[in-house]
């Protein structure tokens, strides 16, 4: 799932400074589960908004809900009417929810409260971890299912590097050396041939050395 | 003697229905409650949520107060935890907006502490008195 956190407060109050009526929108899919973007941070937000206009003696009245999938135009198009009785939009999106709601709604500045972070899991409760940076080019069919592109920090192709120590990685011995987990799991698994093969320098042109991306799939387009 | 009432003694009082609320009845609903100050019965104080402490905020309210079971006493186990964490980051959030995290607290209390809870009520309107000075 797409992992996000929210901004700081006073980077928020930057964006909607002079706004009189706001319109707060949550996603309800990856975001509510990173605890980041759902209903509940709304309505912490929204608190915290009219708090501290509260407290400069300014008027705020905040209007708040959450829709299914902030990413497609069928869940945007019903809260058009919302989103045109406010001044402005907060949207607790990732940054593809954010960027659908300011194209469909190009006369109302929408501006993000997250910061959209990483593809990972929910490692233990509060806590996520990077799994994915979708370079388009999966391997983890040669690496045991774990990706050495999301989890080394140098995104080399055949580790580890002389970096690794003691299954930690140098930039932070907090951080698991993601070739010693290849390792480790190649090992488990009785794989270890994997890691024969020499791996060939990565077309990045898949990621985003490419440019935006973009798939087709004509059987789908009506 | 009833404690006397301050100009901002209007806080609402969040008390666990197995520990807080019992042992308030002990010592006394007059003694504790006095003035405005607003209880509230929760089923466990791991009910309350961030969103309702900073709606009693912004509602006029000017303090919180949270009481839960003691730590291995929760009648849901970590019921308790969960509100001394939650209080923990609300305080934080109001730090964040330039508020005085005081006027969030939390403590455990058990159904026989009558006595510490009308101490803990009274210290925390003073702090809020402190803050308002």
């Amino acid at each position: 799932m797409i992992v996000a956190e929210r901004k700081p407060i006073s980077d928020i109050l930057q964006m909607v400074s002079g706004c009189q009526e706001i319109l707060l929108v949550g996603c309800e899919t990856c975001v509510t589960v990173c605890q980041a973007g759902g209903e509940k941070e709304v309505s912490i937000l929204g608190s915290l908004l009219r708090l501290s206009f509260k407290k400069k003696d300014c008027k705020l009245a905040t209007q708040e809900l959450s829709i299914e999938r902030q990413c497609e135009w069928e869940f945007l198009e019903e809260i058009e009417r919302q989103v045109r009785r406010n001044d402005a939009v907060i949207s607790l999106g990732c940054g593809a929810g954010v960027q659908a709601m300011a194209a469909m709604y190009t006369d109302t500045p929408v501006y993000p409260a997250l910061n959209t972070t990483f593809l990972g899991i929910p490692e233990e409760q509060g806590i996520w971890t990077e799994r994915c940076m979708a370079c388009g080019n999966c391997m983890l069919h040669k690496t045991g299912g774990i990706c050495p592109m999301a989890r080394c920090a140098k995104n080399i192709m055949n580790g580890p590097c002389g970096g690794s120590q003691d299954g930690k990685c140098e930039i932070d011995q907090e951080s698991d050396c993601g070739w010693q987990l290849v390792y480790d799991r190649l090992m488990h698994q009785g794989k270890m041939e994997f890691l024969q093969e020499i791996e060939p320098p990565r077309d990045w042109s898949t990621s985003r050395d490419g440019g935006p991306r973009k798939i087709e799939r004509k059987d789908m387009i009506l | 003697m009833r404690a006397s009432i301050t100009h901002n003694d209007n806080v609402i009082i969040f008390a666990c229905e197995n520990s807080a609320e019992k042992a308030i009845t002990q010592a006394g609903d007059g003694e504790v409650l006095s003035g405005r100050r607003q209880l509230l019965r929760v089923p466990c104080s791991g009910k309350v949520q961030e969103t309702h402490m900073l709606r009693a905020i912004e509602g006029g309210f000017s303090g919180v107060l949270l009481l839960g079971c003691h730590e291995d006493n929760c009648h849901y186990l970590q019921g308790s935890q969960r509100c001394e964490k939650r209080v923990l980051r609300t305080r934080e959030l109001l730090t964040e907006i330039g508020l005085e995290k005081d006027r969030i607290q939390f403590h455990r209390v058990a159904v026989n502490e009558g006595d510490y809870i009308k101490e803990i009520v009274e210290d925390f309107i003073k702090d809020l008195e402190q803050l308002d000075e």
